[in-house]
């Protein structure tokens, strides 16, 4: 007994390192989980208020920009009004009216976002109070950025699409082919495709939107364009590269994405 | 000058914000930041035993984690090398830890140069091999290991000129 407490004196510090990097690994292990709640939950209410209140700050340096990017966003929007304004009519009392009543959506501020190798995540402040829930998809004016993964009463931590477990369901605009874009955790603005079949046709520079099969995003979102295609590495696939039109650390500001028939779709599959 | 244990408490805090709302947000080449917390551990005087030498690194690692919304690895990168600091002090002093106590010798550890690229180094490759695990970016590793490391120590090493400029003063 006496050596045992000698041999656990001599060592203490060793001790108390294995301990200590121990809890560490079980946070590491918690916080890097997307299905992992409690703890995220926790660190979600003690760290937002801090960076909302930094945000307000660097939020004043960056408004020159921010006025630019709505004012080219009111430019497209009104190009797009003009030379639509026709065909819009004609589709406004069939088709499209279905979607317009699907989706609603909420702004947000990107109030802080990580900048890690395979794992991202960023906070918005809009929560609970505001209608957000856990799973909702988040967009900005070109493109997506995320799912919406912890929701406190003000706050809400998104698993950005620059994360190693994220996948986007994905459409090739002029092929109409489907896929999964991940990222390919090269640059923020590189992203990879790896089911497009090599049977099917791709080409560079082809237009990769959202393909709207899941309720996280409407379709037809811009996401990017193949840069790279690869058909050497795989038999069956293609490895295809995309860029994408904007670099999703770069936004302030974003849309979280409500589908309003999400409950009855979700009912539809429990019941199956 | 020795920090006292109540500068110690007073800038525990003002290090971890510090960190955490300015220079984390430098983000140079999209992830760049100086790590200019380890300053602070730097600081920590060499009486410190090592118990309590590791669980003011714990504290102070996980507090960035937790507002930076990080794995734990600068948890883990700090333990560590604050774990090796008397196999540091004994490679750049040529003397045991407890043998400059026993002499009562005066060490500061952030004016010897070798003390701190080793910290920074050290620091900085745990981390990044860390989060890099998966390792299937070898040059994004490099890049961002030998970059940081470099912005980290000119951040410190300017602050220890300023800091021993004003004592001078």
């Amino acid at each position: 007994m006496g050596r045992l407490i000698l041999f656990f004196t001599r060592f203490r510090n060793l001790f108390l390192y294995l301990f200590l990097l121990s809890l560490s690994l079980i946070y590491a292990f918690q916080s890097s989980n997307p299905l992992s709640n409690s703890l995220t939950q926790f660190s979600l209410i003690a760290i937002a208020p801090i960076h909302h209140s930094a945000n307000a700050v660097y939020g004043y340096f960056g408004l020159k920009k921010n006025n630019d990017s709505l004012l080219t966003e009111i430019r497209e929007l009104k190009e797009f009004k003009m030379n639509h304004q026709g065909s819009m009519k004609v589709l406004a009392s069939d088709s499209l009216r279905i979607d317009r009543n699907r989706y609603q959506l909420y702004d947000a501020n990107i109030i802080y976002s990580t900048r890690n190798f395979d794992i991202n995540f960023f906070i918005i402040d809009k929560g609970k109070n505001d209608g957000i829930r856990p799973e909702m998809g988040v967009i900005h004016h070109d493109g997506v950025l995320g799912i919406t993964k912890d929701v406190s009463s003000n706050y809400s931590r998104v698993i950005s699409i620059l994360h190693k477990d994220i996948g986007i369901s994905i459409r090739n605009q002029q092929t109409r082919d489907v896929g999964i874009m991940r990222w390919s955790m090269i640059t923020p603005t590189k992203m990879e495709i790896s089911d497009f079949q090599k049977s099917k046709e791709v080409s560079l520079n082809d237009t990769i939107v959202t393909s709207g099969i899941s309720s996280f995003f409407p379709a037809s979102i811009l996401l990017g364009r193949i840069s790279k295609i690869d058909s050497v590495s795989d038999p069956i696939y293609y490895q295809l590269e995309v860029e994408l039109f904007e670099d999703p650390f770069s936004q302030r500001w974003a849309h979280i994405v409500e589908d309003l028939i999400k409950i009855e779709i979700d009912s539809l599959f429990l019941s199956i | 000058m020795i920090p006292s244990t109540f500068q110690l408490i007073y800038f525990f805090p003002l290090f971890v914000l510090g960190q955490v709302l300015i220079f984390s947000n430098f983000n140079l080449l999209y992830s760049i930041d100086p790590q200019v917390y380890l300053l602070y551990l730097l600081f920590l005087p060499i009486t410190i035993n090592q118990m309590g030498l590791l669980l003011i690194g714990f504290f102070m690692g996980i507090c960035i984690d937790l507002l930076l919304d990080l794995p734990a690895i600068n948890t883990i990168a700090t333990i560590t090398i604050l774990l090796v600091r008397p196999v540091i002090i004994n490679m750049f002093y040529k003397k045991s830890q407890n043998k400059l106590i026993a002499e009562n010798r005066i060490v500061k550890l952030h004016r010897n140069i070798g003390v701190i690229i080793s910290f920074i180094v050290l620091h900085q490759l745990i981390y990044f091999l860390l989060e890099f695990s998966m390792f299937k970016n070898f040059v994004g590793f490099l890049k961002n290991f030998v970059l940081t490391s470099l912005i980290s120590f000119l951040f410190i090493w300017t602050l220890i000129g300023f800091k021993i400029y004003s004592n001078d003063k």
